[in-house]
């Protein structure tokens, strides 16, 4: 929606397979996202979505197949590896520490210690924590409750928006991070989802490259940029959100449509 | 993993609710020395052989009484086997069973730790005719009457609360010219001859000072909380200058609060005797305590049931437990 | 693109939209940094009804009971006697609060008492025996949060340390006791400007307990983890580690507690008294400290021992059995509970009417 992305994917898979045992759960998939672009990842229950995501945030390793970050190979032992790689994930159960306020959860892991001897001891401050926070906040467009409310106060959309500027801030420490959003919208009203959408189009304009599992096509015709939808571990296709009809793309999902990708075999 | 907790869980909850109360005064008097039967005319096999089983070892004073039971035993040509019934009835019961049931044993000694517990074992013994020394009186057991090859000894309530409640008046009438402010500490419900010995106290009391009145009442489980609740009480009653401490935590407490509050306190009586009161009766801190004597009782206890053991047809006796006044200068 | 806007935020966003495409500001949006009164004073409520209740309590008493109960004395008598309860409250609150619940409470005091016991009857000195007896609380601390790490249901562990603890603590007391322990008296039952030693163990220890909970970066991590332990490892924190320290701290002030118990009565007892542990979560549950984990204050947990104290110092005083106390702190605990579940519905209703929220575009 805004400039056309080009260049190295800040993300890539090519020929990723994941076996458990006879089943196939993901067979040759290839996708990629450029930075700062928005992918949505579409497809009916069990197509193989989630575990696509699970592979590339690193917590499960594909039976074969490359993952390229920036160009660059990687093995993902464990999902530590992915966020030093500068991939993060934001789950559905959205991971907040509920009792504690905004700003503590937006600090989460990299909390600032007070100048001099009080810092050593480890004592946090929390006027500049809060600081920071507001002015990431403002950055990223959002404005909500203040930075001392506690997120066991907010509604389910401020606490999405919490959770994604999280992941934004953390990303935003490399320079064209990777973010991937499971079901973003899945429990949020009308007017909280548009919020959302804003958000995630903000993100991308900083550069951030974005994937988000779905299964709102509305959502993915407002956000994403492209749309690759997966069926039965295949991916059967890989389009232009601008000027695909939404019929094929439901076709493609449930299986009625034939893959783009014929070589794949058939749905 | 339960059944591994539940007997010491009970063993830690009963050490505490129990150990000073029902040591003191259930076990105070039933320090029965496992007397050696003399293998002549023993019933069984190993006549020479005595089993002991006394409430719980957790409780110092059982174990005292063990060691010295063993010594004063294999001094009488006896062996003794001590056991460890935990504060568990069921325990006791069974491992008792096990040896009088085998013949391994000629004589027991047992301080229960639920006489009714032990209905079936009694009939039991006397079929294998294995001697029993049991504490209490026969009515404790289902029994009426002295029976054959058992003797009981009771802890003579009436008579340890009636010496310490004269000695209580005793102490107010010399220091306090007879008339007091008295705090009585309680012991839980449930415990033994709870009634006797407490009514026996007051009745004392009021006989030998009757100027002395009764204010407060707490009750005692453990030290620190006494401590804590005479504090309490002597907020209500600030002239408090007399204490029934009941038994040795309830004394050593009460001592501690009065002294935490710059208080004095001129007249403490109990009934128990651990080294720490010795020294504090020595010290002019406690007036007196009612001490029952283990070492005379398990001599006097250890030697009839030997006798027993030589003949268990004979009918047994009621023996009671000693105890002894001990005072400064005593 | 467009949708027919029918609220004022509705309209907005379609503004701007169109605004977007053609490089217009946005409409303004409510900041939400307005909390409606009635929410604020209900959340107050909720946090400081502890100590309006113990402001309560101590009136009624004072009518009641006066003119005993409302002195310095007797005040500076319920601090003492609450100060035991405190510690091992504070040791039950602030595992609760990192999410573990360490039973072992009595077995680690009755153990580091016996342990110091030990050390001071054969010939070492106080601050050996003190020192040696906290290190045990550290070291069951340590044992308890391994064991939980391997996955292990850490009730089911703390109960089974617990028998452990009280069998060595027998061990190491031969079956005996150790009195005679007066050289503990200077933290026992001395007192300083009239106040007992206990007093100010407690005060000091809730001082450095909540700054370190609230204001440093670990002690909020552990709550952070007692909260939401998952959230915590996904920031990349190693969680295990604080479990191991919420273990350490209840471990830490379980010896310290047991320490000064021995100090006021001066005697190590190896008798591991679990009626601590009630009264020491009693205390904790009268401050609403959730057992879920990762909320509480405290010194709400301070207000709630002290609770417990004045109940059956004033009981006690009016000569009242003392079984009552047990009676009235069981009546007010459900009716703690009642209260918060009120306070917390009607506080859930009135934020979802007033949540706030907007995101707008920049020009481009």
């Amino acid at each position: 929606m805004t400039t056309t992305p080009v260049g190295t994917p800040a993300l890539e898979l090519r020929g990723v397979d994941l076996h458990y045992g006879f089943v196939r759960a993901l067979d040759q998939v290839d996708i990629h996202v450029l930075p700062g672009e928005v992918v949505g990842l579409l497809g009916d229950n069990g197509a193989g979505k989630s575990t696509l995501l699970k592979v590339m945030s690193g917590a499960h390793r594909p039976s074969a197949g490359t993952i390229r970050v920036r160009g660059e190979a990687k093995t993902f032992h464990a999902p530590s590896d992915a966020s030093s790689a500068g991939i993060q994930m934001v789950y559905q159960d959205l991971a907040l520490v509920e009792a504690q306020d905004i700003s503590i959860n937006l600090n989460l892991g990299e909390e600032k210690l007070r100048r001099g001897p009080l810092g050593w001891l480890g004592f946090v401050d929390r006027k500049a924590m809060r600081r920071s926070s507001e002015a990431e906040l403002e950055r990223l467009g959002v404005r909500t409750a203040p930075m001392s409310r506690p997120v066991e106060m907010l509604s389910g959309g401020q606490r999405q928006v919490v959770a994604l500027a999280r992941s934004a801030i953390r990303v935003n420490g490399e320079s064209q991070g990777v973010l991937l959003l499971d079901e973003p919208t899945a429990a949020l009203g009308y007017e909280q989802t548009r919020n959302v959408e804003r958000l995630i189009r903000r993100m991308a304009d900083q550069g951030i490259a974005i994937i988000v599992v779905t299964h709102d096509l509305p959502l993915c015709y407002e956000v994403a940029d492209r749309m690759v939808i997966l069926n039965r571990g295949k991916k059967v296709a890989d389009v232009p959100v601008a000027g695909t009809d939404r019929d094929h793309v439901v076709g493609w999902i449930t299986g009625s449509r034939e893959s783009m990708f014929p070589d794949s075999a058939a749905v | 993993m339960t059944s591994l907790t539940t007997p010491k869980r009970k063993t830690a909850l009963a050490a505490v609710a129990a150990g000073s109360l029902m040591l003191l005064a259930a076990c105070g008097g039933n320090t029965q020395p496992a007397a050696g039967a003399d293998p002549s005319s023993g019933s069984g096999s190993s006549s020479k052989s005595i089993a002991f089983s006394p409430l719980g070892l957790q409780i110092p004073a059982m174990q005292d009484l063990s060691k010295g039971v063993q010594g004063y035993g294999q001094s009488k040509g006896y062996t003794v086997t001590v056991q460890d019934p935990a504060l568990d009835p069921q325990k006791q019961s069974t491992d008792l069973q096990s040896v009088i049931e085998s013949g391994k044993v000629g004589g027991a000694w047992v301080i229960a730790v639920q006489p009714s517990a032990l209905s079936a074992l009694v009939k039991t013994a006397q079929q294998k005719k294995v001697a029993l020394l049991l504490n209490g009186v026969p009515a404790d057991y289902g029994l009426s009457g002295m029976q054959p090859g058992i003797t009981f000894d009771q802890i003579d309530y009436q008579a340890q609360g009636q010496a310490a409640g004269e000695e209580l008046g005793n102490c107010i009438n010399d220091k306090l010219g007879g008339n007091a402010q008295v705090l009585f500490e309680e012991s839980s419900p449930g415990t033994a001859g709870k009634d006797q010995y407490e009514g026996a106290v007051k009745k004392a009391l009021a006989a030998t000072a009757p100027g002395a009145s009764i204010v407060a009442t707490t009750t005692v489980t453990e030290r620190a909380k006494a401590q804590t609740d005479v504090g309490n009480a002597l907020q209500g009653h600030p002239d408090i200058k007399a204490v029934f401490g009941q038994n040795d935590e309830g004394a050593l407490g009460a001592i501690g609060a009065f002294a935490s509050a710059g208080k004095d306190l001129p007249c403490v009586t109990e009934t128990g005797g651990n080294d720490e009161v010795l020294q504090a009766v020595k010290d002019g801190k406690i007036y007196a305590v009612v001490a029952l004597q283990f070492a005379e009782d398990m001599t006097q206890s250890f030697d009839t049931l030997t006798a027993m053991m030589a003949d268990p047809t004979k009918d047994g006796q009621q023996l009671t437990v000693p105890q002894k006044v001990i005072k400064a200068g005593s | 693109m467009t949708t027919p806007a029918t609220t004022p935020d509705q309209a907005a966003a379609a503004a701007s939209q169109t605004g977007a495409e053609t490089g217009a500001e946005t409409t303004t949006v409510p900041t939400g940094h307005e909390m409606p009164r009635t929410i604020t004073a209900l959340v107050f409520v909720r946090d400081r009804g502890i100590f309006i209740l113990w402001g309560l309590l101590i009136a009624f008493f004072a009518f009641w009971c006066s003119p005993y109960f409302f002195t310095t004395d007797n005040a500076i008598l319920v601090a003492n006697a609450g100060a035991l309860t405190a510690l091992f409250a504070a040791g039950v609150g602030i595992g609760v609060m990192t999410g573990v619940l360490d039973l072992s409470l009595p077995g680690t005091a009755a153990f580091a008492s016996c342990v110091c016991g030990w050390l001071l009857t054969h010939g070492a000195s106080t601050w050996e025996g003190l020192a040696a007896g906290m290190v045990c609380g550290v070291v069951v601390g340590l044992v308890n949060g391994f064991i939980a790490l391997r996955g292990f249901n850490p009730i089911i562990i703390t109960i089974g340390t617990l028998s452990v603890l009280s069998g060595l603590a027998a061990v190491v007391a031969g079956g005996y006791t150790f009195p005679g322990l007066t050289q503990l008296e200077f933290m026992g039952t001395h007192r300083y400007f009239n106040v007992p030693a206990p007093v100010y163990v407690v005060a000091v220890v809730y001082l450095v307990g909540t700054v370190f909970l609230t204001r440093t970066r670990d002690g909020i991590r552990l709550m952070a983890v007692g909260g939401n332990a998952e959230a915590v490892r996904r920031a990349g924190i190693h969680s295990s580690r604080y479990t191991v320290l919420g273990f350490v701290i209840s471990g830490l002030l379980a010896a310290l507690g047991g320490l000064v118990t021995t100090a006021v009565v001066t005697e190590a007892n190896p008798a591991a008294s679990p009626s601590i542990i009630f009264t020491a979560l009693t205390a904790v549950a009268l401050a609403g400290v959730a057992l879920t984990g990762g909320r509480g204050s405290l010194p709400r947990v301070l207000v709630g021992a002290l609770i417990l104290a004045t109940i059956s110092n004033g009981l006690t005083i009016r000569g009242i059995q003392p079984y009552w106390a047990t009676v009235v702190t069981g009546a007010l605990l459900l009716g703690s509970l009642l209260f918060e579940r009120v306070i917390q519905a009607s506080v859930s209703k009135r934020l979802m009417a007033t949540a706030n929220l907007s995101v707008h575009q920049k020009k481009v």
